[in-house]
């Protein structure tokens, strides 16, 4: 059975906890860690990481799960540390110069008793100089046991969802000021990230790019990194302890787009409870904080876990509100009855029922009943956390009136103008981006929207309090990409996004992916896409 | 990708590089850089009597956890003598040799009882050890030379601590990776040296409790699956007794309906007592004896209590009756007494 990006990346990372040792049949899931260390003795050590690392090895172990491994203690590297006598210290960062000047002077300090280095990148020939030049002057060069590229530096939240932790990438990949060293800087870390996964799940892909943004660089130098990789003489790390080579002949198709390609989805507001709670909440490496008042009124902030773990959640994410909140009912009934059941069979309510007693039976409930109580606590923490993050995103829902705007976006390409004005001006809807992202959408969809109605609806969002600097740029980026598909395929101007509906949106993407004067040419689809061949 | 022999190297042509710009002198120290990279034994760490003590406890905890996995097919084999040595000479016929011997070992229930003392004994003793380790790591941390820097820095991290917390900055701070340190890993802010070694030395300790809890609950799991094999089976062996009683008793059915009776009556009896060795019948007869005998002279010696002191009290009785009439008449010689010395000193005057 294949095993999920995330599980991999565990199972990666565990490797590197027991200092990258080969274990012969490794349990590669965390849970199973205290089975594969039942063999052989533990090496109690320290773990060392820099903010980056502490967010990929927090999305997907804990902290029952680092100290299962051995880990007694770990530490941000720009703390101040103090020395732990006679154990080991495993770093895990990024391949900067700064961390590589932290690490020698932990080194020089003599905080730990061996160093085991690991980088979550490849570590530039340049660094790795650097490194070996400072602990050779200070002299202990021989106190560094490992230095590791582990290629781990992207989230995995879910089991087939990565991310590569890049902040507020769509502004700095659009950013007009951005000079070309620095874009040339943030392509290749995409590449690094793309790189790490792809050699994570130990693929070769087929990849595809649309022309003339970022994607196209981002895919040229992917294309280069990955055939230089293989090609060159030393171990080639995409077939060491690779799947079958049936597996190996089937390669998956690396797509890679842009996101202005589809602004709209980025907008709607969703009425999935996944997409809901990000959309209201932010979810950050699976962890959401909610402010709720109490009865007293007092305002109290509580952070949630969501993760792969609970299965409440993992069946929940993707339905609709309302069919949540239905589930959320049922769980907690079922339990509530589950929970009276096993209480009333714990015991007897009068004297009389003691000869009746049957003692085998009585002490079998009394076992299950005790054997259950974990399982019965942590499954009501679970609902009453749903119960409470429910609770507050109807709250705001009913605030924010997102019912109503949802089941406007859905029809945006049927809404009238009038409507559109009559949401932007009117006061129950209280937030305002709510208004600014609803006219973007209805702008969007409808592309031959007259001037006099684009400023009656600005006016109307000036009215509302709305920062018009998102239309604007959204009107700039519009008029950028006509000027784009026009120069590269003169005789589709029209038929393209037609309609708000979702047809015509693939309709269009697929234009613009093939690049095409006609949508029926195979050569032409070739042409237009750009192809890793072996 | 294992990058630590490009790090050797460089590092050698580095310390090379220096020790050609040095002047004669200093030649001659020591080139770290061209041994082989030392790796101790983490497992034996010396002056580090709290580690060491730790790793003794966890080679002992995954010897005892070997041992009970070892002996869970032999603990668990509820086949007959014959069967096992049946299948024992084709282990060894095969080759098994004696792991398959020890496979299909059957083990008798007083085996057993050893088997689960010891481990339970063994269990006790690792807590106890655990205990000890956890006393050991207090005392290590009170005996932490605390001198003045070590001191000086506390301050400062307490300090740098309180001026954090007054940070109105950090009162509406967005939930960015470096907050939120309820379930994310990474220990917040700084900590002093205690209390990094406190974390160190408590992490071990859970790791010696988490290993010794899983320990026992496998064990206990072996105890109970056995139990429940072992009643299953009897329960087996009953039903296919009461099936053959009833045949049995359908049979005798048709002779004559006051046997049936009294074969119904019997036939309870029989069924409970039909599964027990004739030894047993017989320790149970003689237990049952001795038990009325007990009962019998326990009677007796109560009787005797009660008759000793109703006897007592009779006699109680009758001397305080003999004490009132006593006492009656010396009342009536006592007033004549009175009287008559009253009344002469008045007849007198």
């Amino acid at each position: 059975m294949s095993q999920s990006l995330r599980q991999k990346q565990i199972g990666a990372l565990v490797r590197m906890l027991h200092l990258n040792e080969d274990k012969a049949g490794a349990a590669p899931d965390a849970n199973e860690s205290s089975s594969s260390s039942a063999g052989t003795s533990p090496i109690w050590k320290v773990l060392v990481f820099d903010s980056f690392c502490r967010d990929v090895v927090s999305t997907v172990l804990r902290v029952n799960d680092l100290r299962e491994n051995g880990i007694t203690v770990h530490m941000l590297l720009s703390s101040a540390r103090s020395p732990i006598p006679d154990v080991p210290a495993i770093y895990f960062m990024q391949p900067s110069a700064e961390n590589i000047q932290s690490v020698s002077a932990d080194i020089s300090k003599d905080l730990y008793e061996l160093y085991y280095i690991n980088f979550a990148s490849q570590l530039p020939r340049t660094l790795l100089e650097e490194f070996a030049v400072q602990t050779t002057a200070s002299g202990t060069s021989h106190q560094v046991a490992q230095v590791y590229d582990q290629y781990l530096n992207y989230l995995c939240p879910e089991e087939n969802m990565f991310s590569l932790h890049f902040p507020e990438s769509f502004e700095t990949l659009h950013n007009p000021s951005m000079s070309d060293t620095a874009m040339s800087a943030v392509v290749d870390r995409i590449v690094n990230g793309l790189f790490s996964v792809l050699l994570t799940m130990k693929v070769v892909p087929v990849i595809s790019a649309p022309r003339g943004n970022a994607a196209e660089m981002v895919a040229t130098r992917l294309d280069a990194k990955l055939r230089d990789h293989i090609m060159s003489s030393r171990h080639n790390l995409f077939s060491e302890g690779a799947e079958d080579i049936v597996a190996q002949s089937k390669r998956p198709v690396l797509v890679l787009l842009d996101r202005d390609i589809d602004l709209a989805s980025m907008l709607m507001h969703s009425w999935t409870y996944q997409g809901l709670i990000h959309d209201l909440y932010d979810i950050k490496l699976n962890q959401i904080a909610i402010t709720q008042a109490d009865d007293n009124g007092r305002k109290t902030k509580r952070s949630y876990d969501l993760n792969v773990g609970d299965s409440f959640w993992v069946q929940n994410a993707p339905l609709p509100f309302p069919e949540v909140a239905i589930s959320i009912d049922e769980a907690s009934n079922a339990f509530k009855r589950e929970a009276d059941e096993i209480t009333r069979m714990g015991g007897v309510s009068s004297l009389d029922e003691v000869s009746n007693l049957d003692m085998n039976a009585s002490t079998k409930q009394l076992q299950r009943a005790i054997t259950s109580l974990p399982e019965l606590t942590a499954r009501k923490a679970n609902i009453d956390m749903h119960m409470n993050i429910a609770t507050s995103l109807l709250d705001l829902i009913k605030e924010r009136q997102l019912d109503v705007l949802f089941q406007m976006e859905e029809q945006i390409g049927r809404q009238s103008k009038a409507s559109i004005i009559e949401a932007i001006n009117d006061p129950e809807k209280t937030d305002v981006q709510d208004k600014m992202r609803l006219y973007i959408l209805y702008m969007l969809a409808n592309e031959g929207l007259k001037q006099a109605d684009r400023d009656e609806c600005e006016a109307a969002l000036r009215t509302a309090g709305c920062d018009l600097a998102a239309l604007e740029y959204v009107n700039k980026l519009r008029s950028l990409n006509k000027m784009n598909s026009s120069i590269a395929s003169p005789s589709v101007g029209t038929g393209a996004a037609s309609g708000g509906d979702l047809l015509g949106k693939f309709s269009s993407i697929s234009n613009r992916l093939a690049g095409l004067t006609d949508n029926s040419s195979l050569a032409g689809i070739l042409s237009g896409v750009r192809n890793l061949l072996p | 990708m294992d990058i630590t022999g490009d790090f050797r190297k460089l590092a050698r042509q580095e310390t090379t590089k220096r020790q050609s710009s040095l002047p004669k002198g200093q030649k001659d120290l020591g080139r770290f850089d061209i041994l082989p990279p030392r790796r101790p034994d983490f497992s034996h760490p010396e002056g580090n009597a709290f580690l060491a003590e730790a790793y003794i406890v966890a080679k002992h905890l995954q010897s005892l956890r070997v041992r009970i996995v070892d002996i869970r097919p032999a603990y668990l084999n509820l086949q007959s003598r014959s069967h096992a040595r049946r299948l024992g000479a084709l282990g060894t016929a095969a080759g098994g040799g004696g792991y398959g011997r020890q496979s299909s070992a059957k083990l008798s229930d007083p085996e057993r009882d050893d088997i689960d003392r010891g481990i339970k004994q063994a269990i006790r003793q690792m807590l106890a050890k655990i205990q000890s380790l956890n006393e050991l790591a207090e005392t290590t941390l009170e005996n932490m030379p605390n001198d003045a820097r070590e001191e000086l820095e506390n301050a400062k991290v307490l300090f740098r601590r309180l001026l954090g917390a007054l940070d109105p900055r950090n009162a509406d701070a967005k939930h960015d990776t470096a907050s939120s340190p309820a379930s994310q890993p990474g220990l917040p802010m700084e900590m002093s040296r205690r209390d990094v070694l406190a974390a160190h030395q408590s992490s071990v300790i859970w790791w010696l409790n988490s290993l010794l809890q899983k320990t026992n609950k496998i064990h206990a799991e072996m105890q109970e699956l056995y139990l429940r094999q072992k009643l299953e089976r009897q329960r087996n062996l009953l039903s296919q007794q009461q099936q053959q009683q009833q045949s049995v008793a359908s049979v005798a059915r048709t002779t004559s309906v006051s046997d049936d009776k009294h074969s119904a009556r019997n036939s309870d009896q029989n069924e409970i007592l039909s599964h027990l060795s004739p030894q047993e019948l017989k320790a149970l007869q003689t237990e049952n004896q001795n038990i009325v005998l007990e009962f019998e002279s326990a009677l007796d010696q109560q009787t005797e209590q009660l008759y000793n002191e109703a006897v007592g009290a009779l006699d109680a009785v009758d001397k305080g009756n003999d004490y009132l009439v006593s006492a009656r008449k010396n009342q009536s010689s006592s007033r004549k007494w009175v009287l008559v010395n009253t009344i002469e000193p008045v007849t007198d005057e």
